[in-house]
């Protein structure tokens, strides 16, 4: 896929999404928010699919959970991946089910040599099923673990060296945790292996009700903050396709344009400078 | 942990609220709020894919004691349930009324539709749901009786919602069991000696409600 900026697809959108005229525009979804048997929704998107790459992301493989991922949930991943062949698939590294039930959440994951065994080798298994390669998202932080025997930059490198992922880099998650747990987020850019990069995410936080932690919220414009970090990452690792993610406080369709702009105007400069 | 709490219950409390949006209408935003976070707490999400979350949750309304104030609500939530199955169904291309031979169907066997969905409700839950349907603040006029609530989805983006009557119901419901046409169609007749059953059963194919079975022929 080329380089370009997409934006999360709503239904809400459906129309002024399939008459866009904008050049490398691509569209991303929530897997399983399509994992139905049929109507409107999955009609949608195959109609969108016709104009336009399409993005996968997964939200409940639960690739850090103690368990194989479920073998009826990859099926279905594997379902959509055949039937839409998007130009990229996602998931987190995180765990959402224990015990047969499942928190619509990305619990957080101590980084230590099983968790990491353990999440290659479920990746593995999910690459294998799909008969592709996956990114994998950096998660969000809201509190430190003490049980981390790796820091995360070095945790994803080896990830992505052991199971042959590649990473997708949530900027917004960055500037989140950084700010939730104290690290410096430009550092912990600094320190991604470029080449290891198929996927930046932009979004939108906010601050909870006591006023002390950042939310990763998805309901609302980029911050200028991790616009700055986008554009000095960018410019480090080169430009990558880079999704304008909003899920709350949907606005109008070309205001996501509008930021789909601004993120294509620091990628094409990337793009004019290598050339 | 709170924020993990918080996030974990709110992805719940929020494919809820996009599965039940009238019954939010009538209990308003912040008692749906409330009223979701237990029923999350008691009936967590079995999968993470929340397109069919909710399916317990008009029976568990059902079992609420302050439901009593609002005695059709779970029947509200009933028909919701049935118009997002119905949404969520599979596809299939519906049997036409040009399908059906020119002789008398009486002994064919049809299949419902995969996107059917219907039942009886002892309250007139289908009306109030239609009155949610048009612009706020049109006149929601009931009439106080038990009714019948259909959703037929013969392509992707067309949906039907009509009420039906009792013989209708009891016509799908025959069918739906593998009754041929015509013992439905009598059956509902004796029960509703004033309805067109013919009549019915040619309004329901025009809304694709059947679909041709695969392997059954018509007996000679």
């Amino acid at each position: 896929m080329t380089p370009a900026a997409g934006v999360g697809f709503k239904a809400e959108h459906f129309r002024e999404a399939l008459a866009a005229p904008a050049a490398g525009l691509w569209f991303e979804v929530h897997a399983e928010n399509y994992m139905v048997d049929g109507g409107p929704r999955l009609a949608m998107l195959e109609a969108v699919r016709r104009e336009r790459p399409l993005s996968l992301h997964g939200v409940g493989m639960s690739l850090a959970g103690a368990a194989e991922p479920d073998a009826d949930h990859l099926a279905a991943l594997a379902r959509l991946v055949d039937r839409f062949e998007p130009a990229l698939v996602s998931e987190h590294l995180a765990w959402s089910r224990l015990d047969g039930r499942c928190f619509p959440d990305l619990l957080p994951v101590p980084r230590t040599n099983d968790v990491l065994a353990r999440c290659a080798a479920n990746i593995g298994r999910v690459q294998d099923a799909l008969g592709c390669q996956i990114l994998i998202e950096n998660p969000t932080h809201y509190l430190s673990l003490r049980e981390h025997s790796w820091s995360e930059t070095s945790f994803l490198a080896e990830l992505a060296r052991r199971s042959g992922c590649g990473l997708l880099i949530d900027v917004n998650n960055v500037a989140v945790g950084a700010h939730n747990v104290g690290f410096d987020a430009a550092e912990w850019l600094a320190a991604i292996p470029a080449e290891r990069i198929g996927e930046i995410h932009l979004a939108g936080h906010s601050l909870d009700a006591e006023g002390t932690l950042l939310i990763d919220s998805h309901d609302a414009p980029v911050s200028d903050n991790v616009w700055e970090l986008y554009r000095a990452f960018v410019a480090r690792v080169g430009p990558r396709p880079t999704l304008i993610e909003r899920d709350g406080n949907l606005p109008a369709f070309s205001e996501l344009m509008r930021e789909r702009t601004r993120a294509e105007s620091v990628l094409t400069g990337e793009l004019a400078l290598a050339a | 942990m709170a924020v993990y709490r918080n996030t974990v219950l709110h992805g719940a409390v929020e494919a809820l609220r996009a599965n039940y949006p009238v019954v939010e209408q009538i209990v308003g935003f912040e008692m749906f709020e409330a009223v979701a976070v237990d029923y999350a707490a008691e009936c967590p999400p079995r999968t993470p894919v929340l397109a069919l979350y909710g399916a317990r949750f008009p029976d568990w309304l059902e079992e609420q004691g302050w439901v009593e104030d609002i005695p059709y609500l779970p029947d509200v939530a009933r028909v919701e349930r049935l118009h997002v199955e119905s949404l969520m169904a599979a596809d299939a291309e519906p049997l036409r009324p040009i399908d059906l031979p020119n002789c008398e169907p009486k002994d064919r066997i049809l299949r419902l539709h995969p996107a059917l969905r219907f039942t009886w409700l002892k309250t007139p839950a289908m009306s109030i749901w239609l009155g949610h349907q048009r612009p706020m603040g049109s006149e929601l006029k009931v009439d106080w009786k038990a009714e019948g609530a259909l959703f037929a989805r013969p392509k992707p983006f067309l949906l039907h919602s009509p009420r039906i009557g009792p013989a209708a119901h009891r016509l799908l419901f025959g069918i739906g069991l593998g009754e041929t046409v015509g013992t439905a169609s009598s059956a509902a007749s004796r029960l509703y000696p004033d309805e067109d059953c013919d009549a019915l059963l040619s309004s329901l194919l025009n809304l694709g409600a059947f679909v041709a079975p695969s392997t059954q022929r018509i007996r000679p």
